[in-house]
């Protein structure tokens, strides 16, 4: 292992360069990320030849690199692999698995030591005379720029507040189009221009799923070897875009449960072959587009969730009582439950009955959820839906007496007509509803939130149902305006207000308050607490 | 209260202790409040509600794409509340603690104007006639304009937001 005093030599050599050190280390890292995958790579194709020579010439480069800045630890290690892999290349022979699991460790070590170098160049600042970070655009090989994201985030704010500025301006002259056609087209013309603009400084913060699926496959590397479970990994869609703040998000959700396929999934090979299925598992992880979302789907091919240890698990647990009938999707979804684990054993890996809990939370936090298919050996799916950013919000604008409030799209199962729905009174004087045949809660939103009253029932009156994580509710509301975007903003002063997470400008330029529907639970709940 | 005095007098060394305020009207009184707290003053524009938050939070606006809690200053002052009418005013405040900046809208009935009120025609309220009539009050001056009710605006702004965390809290 590599402390940190190994490099203290290298930290001294690379501070006398600052400009120099930041270029070697963001270019090491690059060059290690493309070694990861090669190395991953090779352990499924040890025949091809070009991938030894492209791991070959990464690490010389790295070697060079190194030396030429006097970062002499760093370029050591290097030399060391590349002499490993000269000798494969001379002896033309094969790399054995063993050999590979010495350059990945290789790889985390060199990782390791520039984490410590790039935190050594952080603390002891930039000297005087030195471009300051910010004047300091460098420019790689595919002749992008890095850019602060804060400054990108602070160009997306600008354009959503320019949308904004642009719906005032249309509502509040609607004749502008027909007193001077000139005026009305040039508008037209700067509104599509704004949605240009604002599809552009969004697309600015996007970056493709690349990255974190390389980051997968070292996880399924090394999960397989430590269950001793011989996996495929299968990946499409890397080139996939996401806001990069969904992505960071992700990162978690995605490692956990890729380790709990191969850990609880997928059977161990005498298992498999006795089932008449191939010895090596195999993982899909697979990302596509779907309307305004993304959807990143894990499918092994291992043995399905075990409903009935579910349930046994569930009821040992007291969420579940032996009398309650349960749909097999039901069971499946209380994997999601704290403290559920189907595990037989708890490893080091999985199987304690946490993080498929924290899996949810994530996710849902960036407004995202995820569903399960599965069947019994043939495997299960998951799937995470999840924005494609959280700067805009897909929301239906609603009205509830005389206020209105946006609730997000992704949690709305459908809408009734008010006159379709019968509410009955239930125990305790609790309303409810049952919408094809499954009861629900029924609660006026204006109510619920203290709001004035407005005369119920008129033709506009709507309920709507919503569900979190399966709980269901049936939301009286007094209009609903349809599905629109809105720009997000935060209620800075008064986040700790239940109920809502933001507040959306609407083309008025009121605000509406984004309802937080997990929020709204809570206020059910104190709501029926306060009336018993 | 101290530290806005201290601030006064290491920016503006020669006009002695004389400050900028910023005056406004509520309920036929004068207030005042540092004129280098406000960031501005705009017209009265209807605030969302906040379901459950405090009794002075009235709502939030749109401040160029901002969004900006609204506080009643009658509720604050203990006044009877009044419907807005053209001369409403809201004057939006920033102030810091630590190293959070927390920024309030004002709804006062008109805003006046900025006005040098001398730290030596402030009479302090002493501590027991302060808690006696709230908090947020806490000298009077005698200016040409007559008498103007000095607003610890920082004290105003946070037990305003405050308020609505309690209420939640409470809950």
């Amino acid at each position: 292992m590599i402390r940190a005093a190994d490099s203290s030599a290298d930290l001294e050599a690379l501070l006398a360069d600052r400009e120099m050190a930041d270029l070697f280390v963001g270019e090491a890292h690059e060059h290690l990320a493309s070694i990861e995958a090669l190395a991953l790579t090779l352990e499924h194709a040890p025949a091809d030849r070009s991938l030894v020579d492209a791991l070959y010439r990464s690490f010389h480069t790295i070697k060079g690199n190194a030396y030429s800045i006097g970062a002499r630890t760093v370029g050591g290690l290097a030399h060391g692999v590349e002499s490993l892999l000269e000798a494969i290349r001379s002896d033309e022979r094969h790399l054995d698995p063993g050999e590979v699991s010495k350059i990945l460790e290789a790889v985390d070590e060199l990782k390791a030591m520039l984490d410590v170098l790039a935190q050594g160049l952080h603390v002891h600042g930039t000297p005087a005379g030195a471009a300051s970070p910010d004047d300091r655009q460098r420019i790689d090989a595919t002749a992008s720029i890095k850019v602060d994201t804060r400054r990108l985030d602070t160009l997306v704010d600008m354009v959503g507040e320019l949308m904004i500025l642009q719906s005032m301006v249309r509502e509040g002259c609607p004749a502008l189009g027909e007193s001077d056609r000139v005026v009305g087209r040039q508008f037209a013309h700067l509104g599509r221009l704004l949605s240009e603009l604002q599809r552009v400084s969004l697309s600015m913060r996007m970056v493709p799923l690349g990255p974190t699926f390389r980051r997968i496959a070292r996880v399924v590397r090394d999960a397989s070897h430590a269950c001793g479970k011989p996996v495929d990994l299968v990946m499409t869609g890397e080139a996939t875009e996401l806001d990069r703040h969904i992505i960071d998000e992700l990162g978690d959700p995605l490692m956990h449960l890729v380790r709990n396929a191969i850990d609880h999934g997928v059977e161990d090979a005498a298992t498999r072959a006795k089932l008449g299925k191939p010895s090596r598992a195999q993982l899909v992880l697979r990302a596509s587009h779907q309307d305004a979302q993304v959807c990143i789907e894990i499918s092994d091919d291992g043995g399905g969730l075990d409903a009935a240890g579910i349930r046994a698990a569930a009821i040992a647990r007291g969420l579940l009582k032996e009398t309650d009938v349960f749909s097999s999707s039901e069971l499946h979804n209380l994997i999601f439950e704290p403290g559920v684990s189907t595990a037989a054993a708890v490893t080091d890996l999985s199987g304690r009955g946490v993080g498929m809990d924290v899996v949810r939370r994530n996710v849902e936090a960036i407004g995202g959820r995820v569903d399960i298919r599965t069947a019994v050996n043939q495997g299960t799916t998951f799937s995470l839906k999840v924005p494609l950013t959280m700067a805009i919000l897909q929301g239906v604008l609603i009205r509830a007496g005389d206020e209105r409030f946006v609730l997000p799209a992704h949690v709305l199962r459908e809408a009734l007509r008010r006159a379709d729905c019968e509410v009955h009174q239930g125990p305790g004087g609790r309303p409810f509803v049952a919408v094809r045949e499954i009861t629900m809660p029924f609660v006026d939103l204006s109510t619920l939130l203290g709001g004035r009253r407005h005369p119920a029932g008129d033709e506009h009156s709507v309920v709507l149902v919503i569900d979190v994580d399966g709980r269901r509710a049936a939301v009286h509301v007094d209009g609903v305006f349809g599905v629109q975007e809105f720009v997000v903003k935060p209620l800075t002063t008064l986040d700790r207000v239940r109920g809502f997470s933001g507040g959306a400008v609407l083309g008025d330029g009121g605000v509406g308050l984004i309802l937080d529907a997990a929020g709204l639970f809570e206020l059910m709940d104190a709501a029926s607490r306060a009336a018993a | 209260m101290m530290t806005t005095a201290v601030q006064a007098s290491r920016q503006e060394p020669k006009a002695a202790s004389a400050e900028r305020y910023v005056t406004f009207l509520v309920a036929g009184e004068i207030y005042a409040v540092p004129a280098l707290s406000v960031r501005e003053v705009i017209r009265w524009v209807p605030p969302a509600r906040v379901p459950h938050a405090g009794p002075s939070v009235t709502g939030v606006i749109n401040l160029r794409g901002e969004i900006v809690t609204v506080l009643d200053v009658r509720t604050r002052l203990d006044v009877p509340s009044a419907e807005p009418t053209d001369r409403t005013c809201i004057v939006v405040v920033t102030v810091q603690r630590g190293t959070v900046r927390h920024q309030a809208g004002l709804i006062v009935d008109t805003a006046l104007d900025v006005t040098r009120i001398a730290l030596a025609d402030v009479q302090r309220r002493s501590d027991a006639a302060a808690s006696a009539e709230g908090h947020d009050v806490t000298g009077v001056a005698r200016t040409k304009a007559g008498l103007v009710m000095m607003l610890d605006v920082e004290r105003l702004v946070l037990d305003g937001i405050g308020a609505a965390v309690a209420v939640e809290v409470g809950q």
